[in-house]
C-alpha cells in the first residue's frame, strides 16, 4: 500500500494514482487514502482534474464541460426573479406543472373513452328490448282531442270514463264506494273551469295579455336610488 | 471597480455577489472547466457533478467575505470538494445507482447514459485508428486497459514492467491520443 499521506510524493507520482483514481482501479485503502487527501492538498484536486481532461481522450470526448446554461442558472439561484420563483428551473424534462397537466388531459380522455363506450346508444337500448319488456314499458295511451273536451266540460263522466288508466277495473265497486269522491270532483271543475289565456288586451292601451302581471309603477323613493 | 479583464479572482466573486452582469460569466471562464473535471473525478457522475458544480458557485459567491485573493483557486477548490462530500452523503442517505466512470463501460457504451458517453461504432473505429499511430508500448497499455478491461497492476504484470511505467505510458498514450484526436477533428 502507497503512503499517501507522504509529503514527499512527487507530481509524477500523484499524476498516476490521480489517474487510477479516475480509472477506478485505486484498492480500497489507497482509495481512501486518495480521497483523504483530495480534502486539503489543492496538488492532488489539480491532478485530478488533469487526469479527468486526459481520460476523455479515451472516449472520444474533447473536454468534459458543464451544460450551457449554467451561468443562467447560477443567476437564477443568486437574484431570483419572481418568475424563477414561481417556476424554478431544474433540469429534468418539462416542469411539473406541465406533466400534471398532461397527466389530467390523459386521465381525462380516457375516463370520457370509457364512459362513451360504456353508455348504450338509443339503438342498443331499443335492440336490447324484448317483447315482453315493450309490453311492460308501452306508453300512456293518448287520448284524441275531443275525449279530452268532452271531459273537461262533463265531468259526470263515470269514474271508468274519467280513468283510462283502467284502475276502477281492480277496484269495480269505486263508484259505489266513492259516490263523494265522484261529486266533489264534479264541484271542483265547475268551480276552477280551464281557461285559454287570451292574447286581447283587457287594459287599454297595454299590449301585455291578461294573465300577466301588471308591472307595477316605480316609487319615488326607488327613482331616487337610481 | 468596472469589470475589468485584469480582475483578480476575489474582485469577480465580489462584483458577482453584487449582482454585477459581466461578473459571473469570466468567473465561469476561469474556473467552470478545470472545477468540473474535479467533481467528475470525485462523484464519477455527470449530471451529478453538474449540479454540484452550480451549488459551487452560489454557495462560494455568497460567502465570498471568506474568500483570500491570493489562495482563491484554492478556497473554490475546497468548497467544490465539500459540496461534493455533502451531495455523495445525500447519495448515502437515498441511494442512488451512480454509475462509475469507467473507461471500457464508456468506450463500449451504455445505452441508458446516451451519446455523450457511449461511444458509436464510428468513433470505436476511429479510436482505433488512432491508437495504429501510437508507439507500441502505449499502444499496448491503452488496449489491455481500456479494451481488455484489466487493472493497472495485472497490465503491469502482463507487461512486465513496473507499476508506474506502465502508469506513464498510459498517460503519455492518452496525452497523444487526445492529440490525435483534436487535430483530426
Amino acid at each position: 500500500m502507497t503512503n499517501l499521506e507522504h509529503p514527499s510524493l512527487t507530481t509524477s507520482e500523484l499524476a498516476h494514482l490521480a489517474l487510477r483514481y479516475a480509472a477506478n482501479d485505486l484498492a480500497a485503502p489507497d482509495l481512501h487514502a486518495f480521497e483523504a487527501r483530495l480534502c486539503d492538498d489543492q496538488t492532488a484536486r489539480e491532478a485530478l482534474a488533469e487526469a479527468i481532461r486526459l481520460s476523455a481522450a479515451a472516449s472520444g470526448l474533447v473536454t468534459p464541460a458543464p451544460v450551457s446554461t449554467l451561468a443562467r442558472d447560477i443567476a437564477d439561484q443568486l437574484h431570483p426573479t419572481w418568475l424563477s420563483r414561481l417556476l424554478p428551473r431544474k433540469r429534468y424534462r418539462g416542469h411539473p406543472a406541465l406533466w400534471a397537466t398532461a397527466g389530467a388531459l390523459a386521465v381525462g380522455s380516457v375516463s370520457l373513452t370509457v364512459w362513451a363506450l360504456a353508455t348504450p346508444s338509443d339503438v342498443d337500448l331499443v335492440q336490447q328490448l324484448t317483447p315482453d319488456v315493450v309490453r311492460r314499458v308501452r306508453p300512456p295511451e293518448i287520448l284524441p282531442e275531443s275525449v279530452v273536451a268532452t271531459r273537461r266540460e262533463n265531468t259526470d263522466l263515470p269514474l271508468s270514463k274519467l280513468n283510462p288508466m283502467g284502475w276502477h277495473e281492480k277496484h269495480p265497486n269505486a263508484e259505489q264506494a266513492l259516490p263523494m269522491a265522484s261529486g266533489r270532483m264534479t264541484e271542483r271543475a265547475n268551480a276552477t273551469p280551464i281557461t285559454k289565456p287570451t292574447n286581447k288586451p283587457d287594459v287599454a292601451g297595454s299590449d301585455l295579455p291578461s294573465n300577466e302581471t301588471q308591472p307595477t309603477p316605480m316609487t319615488e323613493s326607488a327613482t331616487k336610488k337610481l | 471597480m468596472n469589470g475589468s479583464t485584469t480582475d483578480t479572482d476575489a474582485q469577480l466573486l465580489r462584483l458577482a455577489h453584487a449582482g454585477q452582469a459581466g461578473a459571473l460569466p469570466r468567473l465561469l471562464d476561469r474556473y467552470e472547466a478545470v472545477l468540473f473535471r474535479y467533481l467528475l473525478g470525485v462523484l464519477k457522475d455527470r449530471h451529478a457533478s453538474e449540479d454540484v458544480l452550480q451549488e459551487t458557485f452560489v454557495v462560494a459567491i455568497r460567502s465570498i467575505h471568506q474568500a483570500q485573493a491570493e489562495t482563491c483557486r484554492n478556497w473554490l477548490f475546497t468548497v467544490a470538494h465539500q459540496q461534493a462530500l455533502l451531495w455523495k452523503r445525500k447519495q448515502k442517505r437515498v441511494p442512488v445507482l451512480v454509475r462509475e466512470l469507467n473507461w471500457t463501460e464508456r468506450l463500449y457504451g451504455n445505452e441508458d447514459d446516451g451519446p455523450t458517453v457511449a461511444m458509436s461504432n464510428d468513433e470505436n473505429a476511429k479510436l482505433h485508428r488512432l491508437m495504429a499511430h501510437l508507439p507500441k508500448m502505449q499502444r499496448d497499455v491503452l488496449q489491455l486497459r481500456l479494451f481488455d478491461g484489466l487493472k493497472f497492476v495485472e497490465v503491469a504484470q502482463r507487461l512486465g514492467c513496473p507499476l508506474n511505467t506502465a502508469l506513464s505510458r498510459m498517460r503519455d498514450g492518452l496525452e497523444r491520443l487526445r492529440t490525435l484526436w483534436e487535430t483530426t477533428s
